[in-house]
This record gives C-alpha cells, sequence and structure tokens, in this order.
C-alpha cells in the first residue's frame, strides 16, 4: 500500500508540474501579451515598454517560466486587470458558493446515479427470476415460453432505456435547461428562487431561516449541475453490476440462501468502485459545468467570475481558475485513486498501469 | 434501409438548409410590428406601392387582419386599425411564424435553419482535427520510442485534467475567436481519448501475426506504422471521432452562448439562446427551439455514430457500459 501511494503521489506531482507548464506556454504563446491587450494603441511606446518590464515581460522566455513557477508554487497569480485585485484574493472570495454547490451536486449526483442503477437493475432481476421460473413451471406449454421470453425482453428494454435516458442527459446544453427550469420553476410555477445564492430578506432570518433560503436557491443549479454526472454514474455502476450478478459471489450468496436485497447490495458494494474509476471525469464535468451553471443562475462563485473574467478579457484570472481547477482534478483523482485501493486490494496492484484501465472507455471530452 | 440511412439524410439536409431558407427570410419586415410574435402565429404582409422600386422592402407591413371596405382596405396592425387604399397596395401575402419571431421580428425557425450549418460544421471540422491529432499522437506514441511513449502519454494526462470547457475558454480569451480558431481549439482539447485508444491499439497490433510478415518481407518501420498499423485503427478511431462531433457542438454552443462564439454574422444556436434570456418570461420561444435543435442535433450525431459502427462491425461506444 505504501509503495502505491507513494507511486501515486509522485505521479499527481509531475501531473501538477505539466499542467502548470501547460498553462504558461498557452498564456505566452498567444499573439499580445498583458500589455498590448489592456493598453490603448495610443500610449506610447516608451509607456507600453514601461508596462512590460513591470510585469517582467521583456526578459527571455525561461526566466519568466522559472518565475511563473515558483510564484505559482507560491499560490501567486497575479493581479487581476478587471477587478484590480490580487488573483488569489478574488479565488479566496468566490471559492466558497463553490464549493457549497460543488458538493451539493457531487452528493446528488452520486446517490441519484446509484439509485437509478441499482433500481433498473433490481428490476431486470425480478424480471429474469419472473421468466426462469416460467420456464420452468409453464415450459411445457407453448404460451409458457412465449411469456417467458416477453419478461426477458422487458428487461432487456429496461437496460436499453437506461442507456438511450443517459445519451439524452449528455446531449442537453446544460446552460438551456437551466434557463428552462429557470422558466418552469422559477417563473412560471413560482416554486423557486430564480438567481443568486440569498434573498436580502433572508439576513434577518436567523440560523435556520437562512438555511432554508439557501436550499431553495441551491435546489436548481445542483439538480442541472449533477444531471449529466448521475447519467454517468448510473451507467458505469449499471454495467459492472450486471456483470456482477452473473459472477461467482454472487451465485455463491443465492446458494447460501441470502435474499434478493442483501445479494444486490453486495453486488453493489462491489461495483461502486466503478465509479471512483471515472472520478477525474466527472470531476472534469462538474468544473467545467460549474462555469456555465453558475453563469446561467448568477451563483456568486468561481465560476461566474470566470464567465465574467472571459467577458473581460482578464487573462490572469482566466488563467488561474483554469489552473486551479485542473489541480482540483488532479488531487481529487488522487483520492479517489487512494480510496479505490482502500475498497478494493486489486487495485493496490497495478501500480505501473498509471490509469485504471476502464478509463480509457469510458474517456470523453467533457 | 431507408430507416437507417434517416439520420445521415436529416443531417445533411440540415447542412443544406440555409440554401433553402436564404438570407432573406432572416431579416426581419417591419420590426415594430413583427417583434415577439408567439410561435404559430400568422400574419398578413402587406407590399405598399411607393413608386420606388428600391425602397419597397422598407414599405413592407406587417398586421393582423384585413379586411375590405368600400374601395379599399382597413387593417389591425398591433392593436391598431389603419386604412389602405386599393390602388396603394401592391400584393399581400399570408406568413406563418411557426417558431414566432425575436425581439427585432426575425423569424426563429430561419435563424435555427441558418444557425444549423454553422453548428454541424464546426462540429464536424473539430472532430476531424481531433482525429487527425489523436491518431497521430496515438501512432507516435505506440510505435514510437518508448520514452516518446512516455513523454506523450504524461502530456495527455495533463491535458486530461483540464476540464474541457474552461480550457476552451481560456484558449477562446487568447485567441480572438473566429469560426476557423473554434474548430482548432475545440478540436486540439478534445483529441485524449482518440490518441489513447489508437495507442492501445497499436499497441495490441504490434504483436500481430501481419506485422510480423510484414517486417519479415523486409518492410520499414515507417512502412509498416503508415501502412499496416494506423489504417487498421482507423475504424475505431473513426467511431470514437463521431462520439466527438457531438461533444464539439456542445462546446461551441456553450461558447457562444458566453459570447466567445464564433462571430461573424451568422447567428448560432448558443447565441440565440443567450439573445433569448432577456425575453425569457415574455419570449419563451426564442431561448427554447435553438436549445431542442442542439439537442436533437447531437441525439442525430450520435444515432449517425451507431450506424456507421454497426456498419463497420465495431462495438459502440454510444451505448458505453
Amino acid at each position: 500500500m505504501l509503495r502505491f501511494l507513494l507511486h501515486r503521489v509522485l505521479v499527481a506531482i509531475l501531473l501538477v508540474w505539466l499542467v502548470a507548464s501547460a498553462t504558461f506556454f498557452a498564456v505566452h504563446l498567444a499573439p499580445g501579451d498583458v500589455a498590448s491587450l489592456y493598453l490603448d494603441p495610443r500610449v506610447p511606446a516608451s509607456q507600453i515598454e514601461r508596462v512590460r518590464t513591470l510585469y517582467g515581460l521583456d526578459r527571455p522566455l525561461p526566466v519568466q517560466y522559472l518565475s511563473w513557477l515558483g510564484s505559482v508554487a507560491r499560490a501567486d497569480f497575479g493581479v487581476s486587470p478587471s477587478h484590480q485585485q490580487p488573483v488569489l484574493e478574488v479565488l479566496r472570495d468566490h471559492a466558497g458558493p463553490t464549493l457549497v454547490l460543488g458538493a451539493a451536486a457531487w452528493l446528488l449526483s452520486i446517490v441519484a446515479g446509484l439509485a437509478a442503477a441499482l433500481g433498473v437493475a433490481a428490476l431486470q432481476e425480478r424480471l429474469r427470476a419472473r421468466a426462469a421460473q416460467r420456464s420452468a413451471t409453464e415450459g411445457e406449454r407453448s404460451d409458457g415460453q412465449r411469456r417467458a421470453r416477453r419478461l426477458l425482453s422487458a428487461a432487456r428494454t429496461l437496460r436499453r432505456s437506461l442507456r438511450a435516458g443517459a445519451l439524452i442527459v449528455y446531449s442537453l446544453p446544460s446552460f438551456w435547461i437551466g434557463l428552462m427550469a429557470i422558466l418552469l420553476f422559477g417563473s412560471r410555477l413560482g416554486w423557486l428562487p430564480i438567481s443568486g445564492m440569498s434573498d436580502d430578506a433572508s439576513r434577518d432570518l436567523g440560523w435556520a431561516g437562512r438555511t432554508v433560503d439557501l436550499a431553495e436557491h441551491l435546489v436548481l443549479p445542483a439538480i442541472i449541475l449533477a444531471l449529466p454526472i448521475a447519467a454517468y454514474i448510473a451507467q458505469v455502476v449499471h454495467s459492472a453490476l450486471e456483470e456482477e450478478l452473473r459472477g461467482d459471489a454472487v451465485r455463491a450468496a443465492r446458494a447460501r440462501g441470502h435474499g434478493d436485497g442483501r445479494v444486490l447490495l453486495h453486488a453493489l458494494m462491489s461495483s461502486s468502485g466503478a465509479a471512483l474509476q471515472i472520478a477525474g471525469l466527472w470531476l472534469r464535468v462538474l468544473l467545467g459545468g460549474a462555469v456555465v451553471v453558475e453563469y446561467v443562475f448568477g451563483w456568486p462563485g468561481l465560476g461566474r467570475i470566470t464567465a465574467a473574467a472571459i467577458q473581460a478579457r482578464d487573462v490572469p484570472l482566466v488563467a488561474a481558475t483554469a489552473l486551479v481547477a485542473a489541480f482540483a482534478v488532479v488531487l481529487g483523482t488522487l483520492a479517489a485513486d487512494l480510496a479505490h485501493a482502500l475498497i478494493d486490494p486489486r487495485v493496490r496492484e497495478q501500480i505501473w498501469s498509471l490509469r485504471p484501465t476502464s478509463e480509457t472507455t469510458a474517456a470523453r471530452s467533457s | 434501409m431507408l430507416r437507417r440511412a434517416l439520420p445521415f439524410g436529416v443531417l445533411s439536409l440540415l447542412l443544406l438548409a440555409p440554401l433553402v431558407y436564404d438570407r432573406e427570410s432572416v431579416r426581419p419586415i417591419d420590426p415594430a410590428a413583427s417583434a415577439l410574435r408567439p410561435p404559430l402565429s400568422t400574419v398578413t404582409l402587406l407590399r405598399l406601392d411607393t413608386g420606388d422600386a428600391e425602397a419597397d422592402g422598407d414599405r413592407t407591413l406587417v398586421v393582423d387582419e384585413l379586411s375590405r371596405q368600400g374601395d379599399g382596405w382597413s387593417f389591425l396592425r398591433r392593436g391598431e386599425t389603419g386604412t389602405l387604399s386599393a390602388e396603394d397596395l401592391r400584393d399581400r401575402r399570408q406568413r406563418t411564424y411557426w417558431l414566432g419571431t425575436d425581439r427585432v421580428g426575425r423569424d426563429v425557425l430561419a435563424l435555427l435553419l441558418h444557425g444549423a450549418r454553422t453548428s454541424i460544421a464546426i462540429g464536424l471540422l473539430s472532430a476531424a482535427v481531433a482525429l487527425l491529432v489523436g491518431s497521430a499522437v496515438g501512432g507516435l506514441s505506440g510505435a514510437g520510442p518508448r520514452w516518446a511513449d512516455a513523454l506523450l502519454m504524461r502530456l495527455l494526462d495533463a491535458l486530461l485534467a483540464f476540464p474541457q470547457l474552461v480550457l476552451v475558454l481560456l484558449l477562446a480569451v487568447l485567441f480572438r475567436p473566429s469560426p476557423l480558431a473554434v474548430v482548432l481549439i475545440v478540436g486540439l482539447t478534445s483529441w485524449m481519448g482518440i490518441a489513447r485508444m489508437v495507442r492501445a491499439e497499436v499497441l495490441q497490433l504490434r504483436r500481430s501475426a501481419f506485422v510480423l510478415a510484414a517486417r519479415a518481407l523486409g518492410a520499414t518501420h515507417l512502412r509498416v506504422v503508415l501502412r499496416h498499423l494506423l489504417p487498421n485503427t482507423l475504424g475505431p478511431a473513426l467511431i470514437a471521432a463521431t462520439l466527438l462531433v457531438g461533444d464539439a457542438i456542445l462546446v461551441e454552443s456553450a461558447l457562444s452562448f458566453l459570447g466567445l462564439g464564433s462571430g461573424g454574422e451568422a447567428p448560432t444556436w448558443g447565441r440565440l439562446v443567450a439573445e433569448g434570456r432577456g425575453d425569457l418570461v415574455r419570449a419563451w420561444w426564442i431561448s427554447a427551439f435553438p436549445g431542442l435543435a442542439i439537442t436533437g442535433t447531437v441525439l442525430l450525431v450520435h444515432r449517425c455514430g451507431s450506424r456507421i459502427a454497426s456498419w463497420l462491425d465495431i462495438a459502440d461506444p454510444h451505448l458505453r457500459g
């Protein structure tokens, strides 16, 4: 386990360095620099030179690169032109709401994804069991066989509709479905607040009132953000469950006389590792989706300031959020790998396959 | 057979749509009276005779009702009545706004059909870029020297750590967006899955008998890679690229929605959703239909990908898991 841990941490450090370098080169290879982006072209050349010197843009690229790595290590991302404030302060001020939203969406997607996978698998099991019973008891009669076949095809339809449902969810643009949710639940039905994180009126309320107010504001964005991740988890865990239910462990459990519920629970425990294997994928979906969802719902978090920074062409801030998002994905993947190794000893053996193999098939750009 | 070809037919029709629904139909007519019409509303267009052939376009009235009144006509326009003498009216025709109009009176259906080509073309082209880069990197990684493999795979892991949308946004801020830039940006941020798949495929094929046979016949390494290994990975890579077409359409629409779209005058679907945002409560149709178009197109692309997969007899990644 220690070797596994050490190896994964080293890989994560390497990735953090590569991510920081990739961001640096993206920013510096682009045409135009800070000086030409923010200064009026009529500003005299000597002034532009002074700004370039101020930002250190006149130094050779390798020197700039090293000093950039140094400042990233000190979490110093420079000054945001649109906020007129150090980038780190801007990020720190807006991290809270994003953490709240992200955590809510994360919990929601796990619960919904596992529930969908388990529900479909349980129904399928029941249909299959009934089909087996039919063909055993009424097998001689021709309509007995037919009924058994019909039950089996119903089980297959169930499986296909889970796949189709997931596909539809991936195909929904989150900004659009967010707007439609605002329109329906916020303004037509008037059930939920449509924007922001709290009402002004809630300031006078007590602790409980403020929590309820926050929860009301959280419902729609959290659901919209969780939708695609729940679909991923449902699909991956469902396939793992199906395989598990055909396996020897389940047959042994049944032979020992365990009931359906217990068997399913066991199968779920051993197949939920599949959800951890795609942790990197759903973290990317979560963070990418947060930009759009926070923008649509006016959620005062990192995603919304990123969207605003884009419109203000605030390069240091956008670069810093991209960097922080990538760091979060690296760390999250590391944590998920470790958790997976803790629950599944088989994982600890595969030190040299740097990534779980199943992510190759599940890998989709997010 | 016809049913199987249907998704391809619809997709190519959408690509050709701007030819049928020409630029004329996107242009607003009489904005004051045609703005924010709900879906399925029918109006009458009156062309007035001004004696000036040049100014005809400006002299078209959009009216709700038209009736004979003695020698001339009386009409109802946005709740106000007016009259018109018979000789002033050159001709009249009915027009139905099937999906309503936006705040400057443009036909939403015409805008949608106009934007179809941009969305689909950007999706197809950026998937092609991803296929090209992914095959090159995957081939180099799988068949090249070990150090190149290690280097490329770590680089790929680093790129995969960024959420695609965030990376795309960063690049779109750095490079002024034009249609070509959007294609390159989306393509260059989505090739990682293909590269990984091509690499795995090449590593497996390297050990196969036909590669050994080619080697024995004296084929150079380069020739083995280009003529034997890469062509054999093309099928699965192509199918994986069809998945990317849908993703690219979604990323492009998010980009346009956030105001970093391909620019130009072509109205993209993402921008239409963003434009309708201000009138969401008054005029839901402006945002609702472009979003439906995006979803429908992405599903259609997936359908096509599934079809191609079944023709090539490759396991279908569109029904993942």
